[in-house]
């Protein structure tokens, strides 16, 4: 990894006091470097892929997890795999990597939907928003939404919407947690979870997976709701949210959320999520980034300063290149650029990714958004096997 | 006892009526002889008298004695049955502590120390993940380390918990048990011991207040008697002077 780095255009280090704990990383990397690590990454998915077609494992594989519901396990690596069929979906096209693809969708076709682990797990809601989400960008792309390929995604988008349907709070967002006194509509949701399915909700509308439209208003509403004159998204929504002193909704602890809130707001049409709102959150998320580099590997959730904990890093980097390219064309590379980097740095020797555990789904959905994040910045390639079409749900305000 | 004690009003006013009527009979003589007769009867009704409020004396002592006699017994018959409980609580404690508690004590210390060797192995186990979790790891240094210098230092108390759980044990087995087992005997003994003191004192104390209650009502018949024989006395007395008076005036 520090060859690659080495190979970047070093023209400065980030100093940071708190970067100072971590490798030296150049502010900038160019293209040729996130397609190298980008390679890397996919090859990784590509060789980890289970027989069956899926990847990670559906039950605990490690000591630091216990006490989540047994299906919460199963949950997570549904929605890795969803992600894990992103990234190969937007991936500069070869045979292997189709093939990885189709072996993936069929298995998120197979296998059974997750179901609710306990009274108060409902981590299965992460398979609902990630499984609905990718079915909804892959439907929409050429090569899959025509023939059994579209029917297939029919299936895959309808079911994960079933659980979005059952899932969504009466205020509109979507959490993963429910509090007593429990019920079968849960209470608690989250503006970082509500915002990665709010274009999805859109697309599947259009699609007619999603058959009324207050789902998704609600839902945008939720997340406009979450919204803080500090500019930071808070965790969730309360009458009174909590701010000052070291709060998680201070933007140096709602670095990701800023990002995958403005994006989802800006792409359904919040005309308060300007342009500038979009910078703003960028120059945020890169200007405080040692909090994200502090909390990284943390496996222990919310313990590093402004409650940031490890795995908002990744996360938070892919919806920063979604970001990204909502802004105009000319400017994006200068972000990418600054943005490869902190993917870069982070990425092990195999080309996997992750920024909490090992857990097998972590490693999954890291090098997922790893890979998506990288491929967003990348000019497309001239393909040896087949030219990868521009998909026609990418943002389009 | 209740016979006497109600028939006495009735026998003391026929008595001080007798005494009445003795006194109005004297009043009438006038010679030197009839002086010291007069001397002498106003010495039987002080004796009379005397004797009259000695009786009622004893008449209240009697019911004071028969109201602590019964007050005493009572008390002494509420700490038998206190002493009666002690033992009984002592016994079940003994037994219960034979039958159940000490095997509990001891698979209570047993599965202090399983759990605490579990909770090592745990710690252990935890270690090596983090470890490997971090092995391929350069970029997050710092946090690698104080995550895994935390887990070291909860392994190393781990083990420090698990070796204080088998001293735990050990202790146990050794004399803990034994004492405790000694500790209730000699509880259970205690007391059986009290119990037997509180029978016995209660046999000691009805015999003591039959006794006071019995001397108490001898002491008033006693009385009783001296008073009657004393009227008897007097009124024979007061025949005798009768008759002198009437062969006096009969004389020309």
């Amino acid at each position: 990894m520090r060859t690659v780095l080495g190979m970047g255009a070093l023209v400065l280090v980030l100093t940071a006091p708190a970067a100072a704990q971590h490798i030296e990383v150049p502010r900038t990397l160019g293209p040729a470097e996130g397609r190298e690590a980008l390679g890397r990454s996919l090859d990784w998915l590509v060789s980890n892929q289970n027989e069956s077609g899926s990847w990670a494992c559906g039950v605990l594989d490690g000591l630091l997890e216990l006490g989540f519901s047994i299906e919460s396990f199963y949950a997570w690596q549904v929605a890795s795999n969803a992600l894990a069929c992103l990234a190969l979906l937007d991936a500069p096209e070869t045979p292997a990597r189709r093939a990885a693809l189709e072996r993936g969708l069929k298995w998120l076709d197979e296998t059974r939907p997750p179901k609710r682990g306990s009274d108060w797990d409902i981590d299965y809601v992460w398979g609902g928003l990630y499984g609905f989400a990718a079915a909804t960008e892959i439907a929409s792309d050429p090569r899959f939404a025509q023939g059994e390929w579209r029917a297939v995604l029919d299936r895959i988008g309808r079911r994960y919407f079933a659980i979005l349907e059952a899932n969504q709070i009466p205020e509109g967002g979507w959490g993963y947690y429910d509090d007593p006194i429990f019920s079968r509509r849960p209470k608690w949701a989250t503006s970082f979870s509500t915002a990665t399915v709010l274009p999805a909700l859109e697309r599947g509308e259009e699609l007619g997976w999603v058959g009324d439209a207050k789902i998704r208003e609600r839902a945008t509403r939720y997340v406009g709701r979450c919204a803080l004159p500090n500019g930071a998204y808070a965790y969730d929504e309360r009458v009174i949210p909590w701010v000052g002193g070291d709060s998680i909704n201070d933007v140096k602890g709602s670095l990701s959320r800023i990002q995958v809130c403005n994006w989802a707001l800006h792409s359904v049409g919040e005309k308060k999520i300007t342009l500038d709102r979009l910078r703003e959150g960028l120059e945020n998320f890169f200007e405080h980034h040692r909090f994200l580099d502090v909390a990284y590997m943390d496996p222990v959730p919310h313990e590093a300063f402004y409650y940031n904990s490890g795995y908002f890093y990744l996360f938070g980097h892919y919806y920063a290149a979604r970001v990204i390219e909502l802004l105009p064309e000319a400017e994006r590379e200068g972000w990418h650029a600054r943005l490869r980097p902190h993917l870069v740095k982070v990425m092990r020797e195999g080309g996997a990714s992750t920024d909490f555990l090992t857990s097998s789904y972590m490693q999954v959905a890291g090098t997922a958004y790893s890979a998506l994040a990288l491929e967003l910045g990348l000019p497309p390639e001239v393909q040896g096997v087949e030219k990868v079409p521009e998909k026609p749900s990418q943002p389009r305000r | 006892m209740s016979s006497l004690h109600t028939s006495c009003p009735a026998f003391l006013c026929s008595l001080l009526f007798v005494t009445a009527l003795a006194g109005a009979g004297c009043a009438s003589t006038g010679s030197s002889q009839d002086g010291a007769k007069e001397k002498d009867e106003e010495k039987d009704d002080d004796d009379l008298q005397a004797l009259t409020k000695k009786l009622e004396l004893a008449k209240l002592e009697l019911e004071l004695a028969k109201l602590e006699a019964e007050q005493e017994v009572a008390s002494a018959e509420r700490k038998l049955a206190e002493a009666r409980v002690e033992a009984e609580k002592a016994r079940i404690e003994r037994e219960g502590f034979a039958a159940l508690g000490r095997a509990r004590e001891l698979d209570e210390a047993r599965l202090g120390l399983d759990r605490s060797r579990g909770r090592a192995e745990d710690a252990a186990a935890e270690l090596a993940e983090l470890e490997a979790m971090y092995s391929a790891e350069e970029f997050a240094t710092k946090t690698k380390e104080l995550v895994l210098t935390r887990s070291r230092r909860d392994l190393e108390h781990a083990r420090r918990a698990l070796d204080l759980s088998e001293r735990q044990l050990k202790e146990t087995e050794g004399y803990e048990l034994v004492g405790k087992e000694r500790g209730l005997e000699k509880e259970n003994l205690s007391a059986e011991k009290g119990l037997l003191e509180a029978e016995q004192a209660l046999v000691k104390l009805r015999l003591e207040k039959q006794i006071a209650i019995a001397k108490a009502e001898q002491e008033l018949e006693e009385l009783m008697r001296k008073i009657e024989k004393e009227a008897k006395k007097k009124e024979k007395k007061d025949k005798g002077a009768g008759k002198d008076k009437q062969e006096k005036e009969g004389q020309p």
